[in-house]
């Protein structure tokens, strides 16, 4: 398992990037997460609801809600096209830091 | 069990924290959540406890959560007081006995009223025998008193014991997990309550049927009729009053339907309505019965009283919700 604090920084892209293919709702999203991760990584129920909370609050995503069958109520997602932009912003990022940690780190 | 285990444990996580909408919805949205990984969990076979054991270590820390919202721990002196486990379960037997003293305390003012209207018309029918007439009424209006009075006492012993839970009248907040319990109570009890609403609505209509039957048997007969009616009705209010009190009792636990702030109000406003409409109902009853005789048409009083009272009831809550729109 990763630990949260060096992922931190990419929770929120995680998110995004699970939000490119269409809407989706908060347990869908944290189980893509974990089976993409090969369960390496498993987002805590109050890390995904925080980054919901702060990516509408910057418009990178909408919230709205959709009645399922046997009269559940979920909260579903939907990307922005501002999400989208920060969302590359975030992947060129991403490469950077990559290519500056990875010059500090030794083969074993 | 899952449900009730989920939502406390959410609970007792936002217990420190002040409870506005959003944070609601942020909780709702959250408790489905856990319910879908703990479905999720379950069906690969895990025992219950290793799933909820799961979820849990899964939830993370709720100050993060905070954090991102911007906000801050509720002060502990502005809160509402808590209500603890062992009130909330003192309060719901409190009510019980309470609402099973005042419905036996409304069954007797009504056995009373039909006591007096039995021995009144036996007495006109001359069926008292060695009484003299005047004997013969006083005899009626002791026996109203030998059942009202007992009444009056079961009144105030209802009350008994009121003064541990005042802290419900105001704003309160129930100790972490007390919900969940009082929610499974509450839970257990709707289709007992159920049946009673049915049962009292059934005696309530079926009523005057007894005058009916009885006025077809001569005029004398009618008031035997009304009799019969009062004792029917008496159990109908006894079944509202007991029933309906600890089903009250429930909301007002869980602050739902009639306790909401704004609910409250209106209860006021109508509870003071009732007052006057229904004891005038009966005054009307009682005359139009005993000064001029007209027992086989005067009980269509009560039906009347309660439409009126039900549109009287629908206005007012119409207007209070407009009002609160403006």
């Amino acid at each position: 398992m990763i630990s949260s604090d060096v992922i931190r920084g990419y929770n929120d892209t995680m998110i995004l990037y699970m939000l490119l293919d269409g809407e989706s709702y908060g347990y869908e999203i944290s189980k893509n997460i974990r089976s993409l991760s090969e369960e390496k990584y498993v987002m805590k129920e109050t890390t995904l609801y925080s980054a919901f909370t702060r990516l509408e609050k910057n418009g990178y995503i909408t919230a709205f809600h959709k009645d399922e069958t046997f009269g559940k109520r979920r909260t579903y997602y939907r990307i922005t096209p501002e999400g989208v932009a920060y969302y590359r912003e975030k992947c060129r990022e991403w490469q950077v830091t990559q290519e500056v940690v990875d010059k500090f780190i030794k083969e074993p | 069990m899952r449900m009730e285990t989920l939502n406390a444990y959410l609970d007792s996580m936002f217990a420190a924290w002040p409870r506005t909408a959003q944070v609601a919805d942020l909780k709702r949205d959250m408790l489905a959540a856990m319910e879908d990984k703990y479905d999720e969990l379950k069906r690969t076979g895990r025992s219950e406890h290793e799933v909820i054991g799961i979820v849990i270590s899964e939830f993370g820390s709720v100050d993060e959560l905070m954090g991102e919202l911007g906000i801050s721990p509720a002060d502990e002196r502005q809160a509402a007081p808590k209500l603890t486990e062992a009130s909330a379960l003192g309060y719901e037997a409190f009510v019980r006995r309470s609402s099973l003293l005042k419905g036996i305390g409304w069954m007797l003012v009504l056995l009373g009223a039909a006591a007096m209207v039995l021995i009144a018309a036996l007495n006109e029918n001359g069926a008292l025998g060695a009484l003299s007439e005047d004997a013969g009424y006083l005899l009626a209006v002791i026996a109203l008193f030998v059942l009202v009075v007992p009444a009056i006492g079961l009144f105030i012993a209802s009350g008994g014991g009121k003064e541990s839970y005042g802290v419900l009248s105001g704003d309160f907040e129930l100790a972490a997990g007390t919900r969940g319990i009082i929610e499974s109570h509450r839970e257990s009890f709707r289709p007992i309550r159920s049946r009673s609403v049915v049962a009292a609505a059934c005696l309530g209509t079926l009523s005057p049927v007894a005058v009916l039957i009885a006025a077809m048997n001569g005029e004398g007969q009618t008031p035997y009729g009304v009799s019969v009616m009062l004792a029917l009705l008496s159990l109908m209010l006894f079944l509202f009053v007991y029933y309906g009190g600890i089903h009250e009792g429930y909301e007002k636990l869980l602050q739902l339907g009639e306790f909401t702030p704004t609910k409250k109000e209106e209860n006021r406003v109508l509870g003071r309505i009732a007052a006057v409409v229904w004891p005038l109902a009966f005054i009307v009853f009682f005359v139009s019965g005993f000064v001029y005789g007209r027992w086989d048409v005067n009980w269509a009083v009560f039906p009347v009283t309660a439409v009126l009272f039900g549109a009287i009831g629908g206005v007012y809550g119409l207007r209070a919700k407009t009002k609160q729109k403006a």
